[in-house]
C-alpha cells in the first residue's frame, strides 16, 4: 500500500531524495554529541512510551552529550497548562503518525526522523528534512505464506473502508500474481457490518486483514476471528496480537528493532552523512503462527511446513 | 451560580485540547488488545461470548481507587452487597445473599481456591497479594458449581496476578493512612529469556474496632514465583506465599471474633501446554486465639488439590474438560478429633457454535465429598449474537455448597449447653435462571442488563432446640427460599480520557424468620466519572448509595455461650429465648450514601508515581451492618516508585 502510495508519486520521491543525498546537512558538525533533540510522542500509548525509551538510550549510548526532552503532542495546553520551558530542537523525533504531522506542522524546515509510524499520509512524508522508518504490512509475504500453507486457495476476501480504498488498490495489483482472486467489500456504514461479513465469508477462501481503524479494531477483530473459525477459513491478522487472539497467523514488523533502526539512521544524519534513503521500511519481520487455530479450521502441518513460523498459542 | 459557570469554562478550557481526541495513528491497531474473559468457561472468550455475567475490575481501576485493601477493590461492582464486618475484614455477597466474609461465594487466586473449608468463608485480607500485583479481577455473577464445585454459588471472583513480563521491574510502594492503615510492598517481577520470575513482600495493617482505638492488626505477606518457558505454549510454573500475623480473622464461629495470630500459606506447580493445565497446590492454615468464654482455641487445616484440565476441539465444538480431587484434614480444640476428607470431581463443558450467530453451552460436573456425597451441577446457556459487539443470553444453571467443618463436625459443649455438628447435612442447593443482554464497546458505550430467579433449596442453618434444662445447638437443612432481581451496568467513554460509569441492581428477597440471612440492599446505585489527562494527572470521583439494607442475625452464640457459664435460672431462659427470636426475625440496617475520591499523578516513563485517596467522604457515621464497623472518613497517600 504504502508501495503503490509511492508509485504514484515516485517522480516527487525521487527529487527528494536527489535534494536530500546531495544537500549537506549543514545543521550538524560531524560530532553528534551537543545536540538538542526532541521526542515527540503521539500519546502515552505504552508501545509508544517504550519506543521513546529505546530512542532515548540509542540515541545517549552514541552520542552521550545530546540533550534529550520528550513531549507528549497531546498534553493540554490550556490556561493552566503552559507549555514546557522554550526547548529550540535541532532535531525532531516523532513517534507515531499524529507526532509525524505535528512536527511538520511545528518543525517544518528542521530535520525529523521518525518510527512507529504505519500507512502515513503522503503529506507527511514529503517534506523536506523527513526521514524515518514506516512499519510495513507485508502483503507480499502473507500471500507468500498463505499459498505455501493452503496451495487451493482461489480467493482472498477483504472488508475495507472509505479511508483505506488506496490499499484494496494495491492488493487489486499483488494478489492476482499469487495466482488469486481478491475479493473487496466496502463497508458504508456499520449498519452494514453483519451481512457484508457472511458474505465475505462465504464467497472468500480466506481473509486479509488490512490496517483500517474502522473495521479490524479491538470490537470487530475478534467477532471476525469467530467467523473465521466457525467458517474454517484462514484469517491473516495485522500483528502478533491477532495471531494469538485466534488469527492462523502474521507477518509482523520487530516495532522495537525499528525504532533502533531509526535511531541509527538519526545518528547518521547527526555525523553530518546523508542516509541513502529519506524513508526506510522496518526491515526485521516474524511470522507467527497459531497451531491451534490450523487445527480448528482443518490445517494439517507437518512440521518441515512449520519451519520458519514463530508458533503461538492462543 | 457564576461561580460555578466561571470554574467549568475555566476546566473546559484547560483540558480543550486533551479532551475527545483518539489516537489516529493507524500503528495503533497493531498494538491493541482484545477483551476477553477466562473464568465463566475455563477457556479465554470474549465478554459477550460468555455464558455467564461478566465485570471486570481492570488494572486502571485498581491503580485509580487507592485502597489497600483487596476486598474494597469489590464496592462500586453491580450486583455485589458489600458490607464491613470488622475494619480490616469484609462480607462480600453478590446477587441479594450476603453472609459471613463472601461464604456465598467462591473467591480465586489465579484460579486457586482461597475459602476456608472450616466456616466456608473466604478471607480477603489473608491472600498473599497486593494491588501492584493484581492484574485484573474477574467477576462471574450467577452459579459457576459447574466449572468450580462447591462454594461457586452466588457467584465467582477471580483475582488474577500481573505476570513477570508485565511488571518489568521492581515497585517499591508506600501507601499510607489515617487510623493506622497501612501498605508497604515491594514487587518485583522479570523475564530473562526462558526463565521469569515473581516477588512480593508486604506488610499491612489496620485498625480493627469501631472508634479506632490503637487496637492495630499487622499482617505480613510473601509471595513468589518461578516460571520456564520450555516452548512456545509450554510452561512450568512454581510458586509460592502465605500470610502471617495479627488479624481479626474468623475462620470458626462468631464467638471467635476476636483477633488471632495466624497463617495462611501455600505451594504450588503448575505445568501448562496449550490447552493442557496440571496444577498442584498444598495449603495450610492456622489460627489460634485467647477467647474470654472459651479459653484458647487453635485450629489448623491441610489440603493437598490436585486439577487436571485439557481442552478438545473440533470444527463446531469446544470441549473443556478435567477432574479435580483435594484431600483434607482439619483439626482443632472445639472439634470432637481430626477428620479426613476427601472430594473428587469431574467437570466437562462444551460449546457448540450452532451457527455464525447461535452458541449453545452444555456443561455439568459431579463432586463427591466423604460427608455430604455426590452433588451434580449442570449448566446449559444459550448465547445470541445480535452484532459484532452484543448477545443476548439465556442461561439455566445449578451450584451447590458443601457443609463447612464446623457445621459436620464442632462439638463443643458445658452441663447446660451443647454446641455439635452434623454430618448428615446434604450439600445446599441453587437453581438459578437468568436473561441477560450486553453490549460491549470500550471505545464508546457498553452495558449489561440482567434479570435473574434464584431457587435455594436444603439451606444449612442453625437448629435450636432446649430440652432437659439444657439448651442444644446443631445445623440441619432446615429451608428453601427464592428471589428475583434485576441489574443495570453501564460504561461511556467520551474520549480515551473521560470515563463515565453508572450501575443500578435490585433484589427482593422472600423473607422467612428464623434464618441467618446477612444485610442486602434492596436497591443500590454506583457512580464513578473519571478523567485522565495525557501528562499523567487523573482524578476518580466514585458514588455509592444503597437503600435499606434487611437482614437476620440468626443465634447469637455469644447470649448461649455467657449462659452456659454462669448456668440457667428461669429469668435467663426467658430472656434466652427472647434473644433467639430477637435475631432471628428480620430487621433493617439503615441506608447510606458514600463517597471516594482519588486523584493521582503518573508521569509517562517517569520512574515514581502518586495517589491521593479520600474514602467515605460523605460521613455520617453510619453502621455498616447492625452488629459491625462503622465508617469514618478517612485518607490513604500512596507513593510508587518502579525501576
Amino acid at each position: 500500500m504504502i508501495r503503490a502510495a509511492f508509485k504514484k508519486s515516485n517522480l516527487l520521491l525521487l527529487i527528494n531524495a536527489l535534494v536530500i543525498a546531495f544537500t549537506p546537512i549543514s545543521a550538524f558538525s560531524k560530532d553528534c554529541s551537543y545536540q538538542r533533540a526532541l521526542i515527540l510522542l503521539s500519546s502515552s500509548f505504552g508501545p509508544y512510551i517504550d519506543a521513546a525509551s529505546i530512542l532515548t538510550n540509542e540515541l545517549k549510548r552514541y552520542c552521550p552529550n545530546i540533550e534529550i526532552e520528550q513531549e507528549d503532542i497531546q498534553e493540554p495546553r490550556g490556561l493552566f497548562f503552559k507549555s514546557k520551558r522554550k526547548f529550540r530542537p535541532t532535531i525532531v523525533f516523532p513517534i507515531g503518525t499524529d507526532a509525524l504531522i505535528e512536527a511538520q506542522r511545528r518543525y517544518p524546515n528542521s530535520p525529523k526522523v521518525f518510527s512507529m509510524v504505519l500507512d502515513p499520509p503522503q503529506e507527511a512524508i514529503l517534506g523536506s528534512n523527513t526521514f524515518g522508518v514506516i512499519l510495513k504490512i507485508y502483503y507480499e509475504k502473507e500471500l507468500e505464506q498463505l499459498k505455501r500453507i493452503k496451495p487451493d486457495i482461489k480467493t482472498i476476501g477483504c472488508l475495507y473502508s472509505k479511508d483505506t480504498e488506496e490499499i484494496i488498490k494495491e492488493l487489486k495489483k499483488i494478489v492476482p500474481t499469487y495466482g488469486m482472486q481478491l475479493i473487496a467489500i466496502k463497508l458504508t456504514s456499520m449498519k452494514e457490518l453483519e451481512d457484508k461479513l457472511d458474505d465475505l465469508f462465504r464467497v472468500s477462501d480466506a481473509i486479509l486483514a488490512i490496517p483500517d481503524t474502522v473495521i479490524y479494531n479491538s470490537i470487530i477483530a475478534p467477532r471476525i476471528i469467530y467467523m473465521s473459525i466457525r467458517y474454517q477459513k484462514p484469517f491473516i491478522g495485522l500483528s502478533k496480537k491477532f495471531t494469538t487472539s485466534g488469527a492462523l497467523f502474521s507477518v509482523d514488523c520487530d516495532y522495537l528493532k525499528s525504532v533502533r533502526q531509526a535511531a541509527k539512521m538519526a545518528i547518521a544524519i547527526m555525523n553530518g552523512r546523508s542516509p541513502e534513503r529519506p524513508v526506510e521500511y522496518c526491515k526485521e519481520f516474524t511470522t507467527y503462527f497459531n497451531l491451534r487455530t490450523a487445527r480448528l479450521i482443518g490445517l494439517k502441518m507437518s512440521s518441515e511446513e512449520l519451519k520458519g513460523l514463530t508458533i503461538v498459542a492462543r | 451560580m457564576r461561580t460555578l459557570l466561571f470554574f467549568t469554562t475555566i476546566f473546559l478550557l484547560c483540558i480543550s485540547s486533551a479532551a475527545f481526541s483518539y489516537i489516529k495513528g493507524k500503528e495503533a491497531l497493531l498494538f491493541q488488545d482484545m477483551p476477553t474473559v477466562v473464568t465463566a468457561s475455563r477457556q479465554s472468550l470474549s465478554v459477550i461470548e460468555s455464558p455467564a455475567t461478566a465485570t471486570i475490575i481492570s488494572r486502571e481501576d485498581i491503580e485509580h481507587m487507592t485502597f489497600n485493601s483487596v476486598s474494597e477493590l469489590l464496592r462500586y461492582v453491580a450486583g455485589i452487597e458489600f458490607f464491613k464486618s470488622t475494619g480490616a475484614s469484609f462480607n462480600i455477597g453478590m446477587r441479594g445473599v450476603n453472609g459471613l466474609q463472601a461464604n456465598n461465594v467462591l473467591i480465586l487466586v489465579d484460579g486457586r481456591p482461597i475459602f476456608s473449608p472450616t466456616r466456608n468463608t473466604n478471607q480477603c485480607a489473608l491472600i498473599p497479594e497486593v494491588q501492584d500485583d493484581i492484574e485484573r479481577i474477574e467477576i462471574i455473577k450467577g452459579p459457576g458449581s459447574v466449572l468450580y464445585g462447591s462454594n461457586a454459588f452466588s457467584g465467582v471472583i477471580n483475582i488474577i496476578t500481573r505476570n513477570p513480563e508485565s511488571l518489568s521491574g521492581t515497585h517499591l510502594t508506600s501507601s499510607v493512612g489515617t487510623f493506622s492503615n497501612a501498605l508497604y510492598s515491594i514487587t518485583s517481577g522479570n523475564r530473562f529469556g526462558k526463565w521469569s520470575y515473581k516477588f512480593l513482600a508486604a506488610w499491612t495493617q489496620k485498625s480493627n474496632i469501631e472508634d479506632h482505638n490503637n487496637q492495630i492488626k499487622g499482617l505480613m505477606k510473601i509471595s513468589g514465583e518461578a516460571g520456564y518457558e520450555i516452548r512456545p505454549g509450554e510452561k512450568a510454573t512454581l510458586s509460592f506465599g502465605f500470610s502471617k500475623g495479627r488479624l481479626a480473622v474468623r475462620p470458626t464461629a462468631s464467638i471467635s471474633s476476636f483477633d488471632q495470630d495466624g497463617f495462611d500459606g501455600f505451594l504450588r506447580g503448575i505445568y501448562h501446554r496449550d490447552d493442557l493445565k496440571m496444577d498442584i497446590w498444598w495449603r495450610h492454615f492456622e489460627a489460634s486465639g485467647d477467647f474470654k468464654r472459651t479459653g484458647h482455641i487453635r485450629w489448623r487445616y491441610d489440603n493437598l488439590n490436585f486439577l487436571f484440565q485439557n481442552t478438545f476441539r473440533t470444527t463446531n465444538h469446544t470441549v473443556v474438560y478435567g477432574f479435580e480431587t483435594r484431600f483434607a484434614n482439619l483439626g482443632a480444640t472445639s472439634y470432637d478429633s481430626w477428620h479426613n476428607q476427601f472430594l473428587g470431581s469431574i467437570f466437562s463443558e462444551d460449546r457448540w457454535r450452532i451457527s455464525t450467530n447461535w452458541n449453545l453451552f452444555a456443561g455439568l460436573r459431579v463432586d463427591y465429598h466423604s460427608e455430604a456425597k455426590f452433588a451434580v451441577s449442570p449448566r446449559l446457556s444459550l448465547v445470541r449474537f445480535l452484532g459484532s459487539n452484543k448477545s443476548l443470553r439465556f442461561s439455566v444453571a445449578s451450584a451447590f455448597k458443601y457443609p463447612s467443618y464446623l457445621q459436620n463436625y464442632i462439638l463443643m459443649g458445658t452441663p447446660f449447653f451443647s454446641h455439635k455438628g452434623n454430618r448428615d447435612l446434604e450439600p445446599e442447593n441453587l437453581t438459578s435462571i437468568e436473561l441477560a443482554y450486553q453490549l460491549w464497546n470500550p471505545i464508546g458505550f457498553s452495558c449489561t442488563i440482567a434479570t435473574f430467579y434464584n431457587n435455594y433449596s436444603n439451606m444449612i442453618d442453625y437448629d435450636f432446640s432446649y430440652k432437659d434444662n439444657k439448651f442444644h445447638l446443631t445445623y440441619d437443612n432446615l429451608y428453601s427460599m427464592h428471589q428475583y432481581g434485576v441489574e443495570l451496568d453501564g460504561q461511556y467513554r467520551f474520549s480515551k480520557n473521560f470515563l463515565v460509569k453508572a450501575n443500578y441492581s435490585y433484589v427482593w428477597k422472600q423473607k422467612r424468620d428464623g434464618v441467618t440471612f446477612g444485610p442486602v440492599p434492596t436497591n443500590q446505585i454506583n457512580g464513578e466519572i473519571r478523567y485522565n489527562f495525557d501528562f499523567g494527572l487523573w482524578f476518580d470521583l466514585r458514588i455509592h448509595w444503597q437503600d435499606t439494607s434487611e437482614c437476620t442475625l440468626g443465634l447469637s452464640p455469644t447470649n448461649f455461650s455467657t449462659i452456659s457459664l454462669r448456668g440457667l435460672t428461669p429469668q435467663e431462659i426467658e430472656r434466652a429465648v427472647r434473644n433467639v427470636k430477637y435475631f432471628s426475625s428480620w430487621h433493617d440496617v439503615d441506608g447510606y450514601w458514600l463517597g471516594d475520591l482519588s486523584m493521582g499523578y503518573s508521569p509517562p516513563g517517569k520512574w515514581w508515581k502518586i495517589a491521593l485517596g479520600v474514602h467515605n467522604i460523605f460521613h455520617e457515621r453510619f453502621k455498616e451492618t447492625s452488629y459491625s464497623e462503622r465508617a469514618d472518613t478517612t485518607f490513604t497517600a500512596r507513593f510508587t516508585m518502579i525501576f
